[in-house]
């Protein structure tokens, strides 16, 4: 008798699949990837559309009380009555409840504005100096207090967490993070256009004419040659061009019959 | 020319799952191949496992055969996948396969060189190699180390034995 391990028969390895195929493995992955996001995305949209309904702008503001105390704790960030007051005004024109913004001026030399949680809208002394007139500081307050109306500071939190979950759980996919950075691009330029029409709308409720929105634009457009800023295709940026801000706004402003005639008030907050 | 150097990430990306995909099938079928023909020819080389020798088991030899072979790219994109979504990897399933059954070729080789004609109680061992410091790294790379060993020898022939 001849000794010897039996004939192995490949077809018959138990101990690999022998019906999948790798493509059609990562279809059906990529297909479980697909619904997933979608899943998601549905969730995030859920949440981001019910959220001014479930959590009231007065209870944003109980809950984020220590974003204005930790702002006023830089020495360069003042409240500014005179502001306060004009925000208060156009309050009025965009159905904000009353008392539901605080605005301070920020001295550092930047040529911006933002709107964070709780209600507060800081505007840097670079900006302000230079807008040529009250009513283009109007358009910037009224932008900023759009996102405040439209909860954008929260929205772009719960968008932001949930995706961060998201990512987390697929680990170091780093073109993911790059898909999903891209969305969060365009969410922001949307929510840019909502309060830009915000801003028409007030300024127009305040003045009668929607010059400060435009004098803002072109003052934007002068900070950005100024920095040079690098001209990135629209969609790898938070903000919208401003030439077509320019005529989104314009838009509005025929819409509703807003003149355009040429801001007159002095703009009180320039510093020489 | 912004969004090519935009999308670079993805463009390579995409290019080596292609690479990797096409060059991990053909290894695969190349080392299956290779193996299928080894182990036609070692195959009277018996690998048995039992408790007492046989008798007339001699010249006894330690015999090892030890084999490092990593995943490609994309079969690790496709683990990475499962490590999610869950399921039977099977991607990895024939890295394996391939892994103990060249690391048994490997030992038999061995094995075959001492003019040994049985290997008893062979054993595996089996290794990811990776960065053990770092939980996430420790099989990051998809590649695996087995090591087959056992006891080499040759059946004394009946004859000798009664003399």
């Amino acid at each position: 008798m001849k000794l010897e391990a039996p004939k192995f028969d490949e077809s018959q390895n138990p101990n690999i699949s022998h019906d999948t195929s790798h493509l059609g493995e990562l279809r059906a992955m990529l297909g479980y990837l697909l619904l997933t996001i979608l899943l998601v995305w549905l969730l995030v949209e859920a949440i981001v559309w019910s959220l001014p309904y479930t959590v009231s702008l007065q209870r944003e503001r109980a809950w984020f009380s220590f974003v204005g105390k930790h702002l006023l704790a830089d020495e360069s960030i003042k409240h500014d009555p005179n502001m306060q007051e004009l925000a208060d005004q156009l309050a009025v024109h965009m159905n904000l409840p009353a008392n539901s913004v605080d605005v301070y001026i920020s001295d550092d030399d930047t040529p911006n504005a933002f709107a964070t949680f709780g209600g507060n809208v800081v505007l840097y002394r670079g900006l302000l100096n230079r807008l040529p007139n009250e009513e283009s500081v109007a358009a910037v307050l009224a932008h900023e207090m759009g996102h405040i109306k439209h909860r954008d500071p929260m929205r772009g939190m719960t968008r932001n967490l949930l995706y961060s979950v998201f990512a987390a759980a697929f680990g170091s996919e780093a073109q993911l993070h790059n898909l999903v950075h891209l969305e969060s691009l365009r969410y922001s330029r949307e929510l840019e256009y909502r309060a830009d029409a915000e801003a028409v709308h007030a300024v127009v409720g305040q003045y009668r004419s929607a010059a400060g929105v435009t004098d803002l634009f072109r003052t934007l457009q002068t900070v950005e040659q100024e920095y040079k800023v690098a001209a990135y295709p629209t969609w790898l940026s938070t903000h919208p061009a401003t030439a077509q801000r320019i005529e989104h706004a314009q838009t509005i402003a025929t819409q509703i019959h807003a003149t355009q005639t040429p801001a007159a008030l002095p703009n009180r907050w320039q510093k020489k | 020319m912004d969004w090519l150097i935009e999308f670079s990430g993805w463009i390579i990306t995409l290019v080596l799952l292609l690479i990797a995909f096409f060059t991990g099938n053909r290894n695969e079928k190349k080392h299956y191949e290779s193996i299928l023909r080894r182990e036609e020819e070692l195959r009277h080389i018996m690998v048995v496992l039992v408790r007492k020798p046989p008798k007339n088991f001699c010249n006894q030899h330690l015999v090892r055969g030890s084999v490092v072979i990593s995943s490609n790219y994309f079969t690790r994109l496709l683990a990475g996948f499962r490590n999610f979504f869950g399921g039977n990897i099977s991607a990895y399933e024939t890295l394996l396969d391939r892994a103990r059954r060249e690391a048994v070729l490997r030992m038999k080789e061995e094995a075959a060189k001492m003019g040994s004609s049985m290997i008893i109680n062979m054993k595996f061992e089996t290794t990811t190699l990776g960065n053990i410091h770092d939980p996430r790294q420790q099989a990051a790379n998809g590649t695996v180390e087995v090591l087959a060993y056992g006891t080499a020898g040759k059946l004394r022939k009946k004859e000798q034995s009664a003399a």
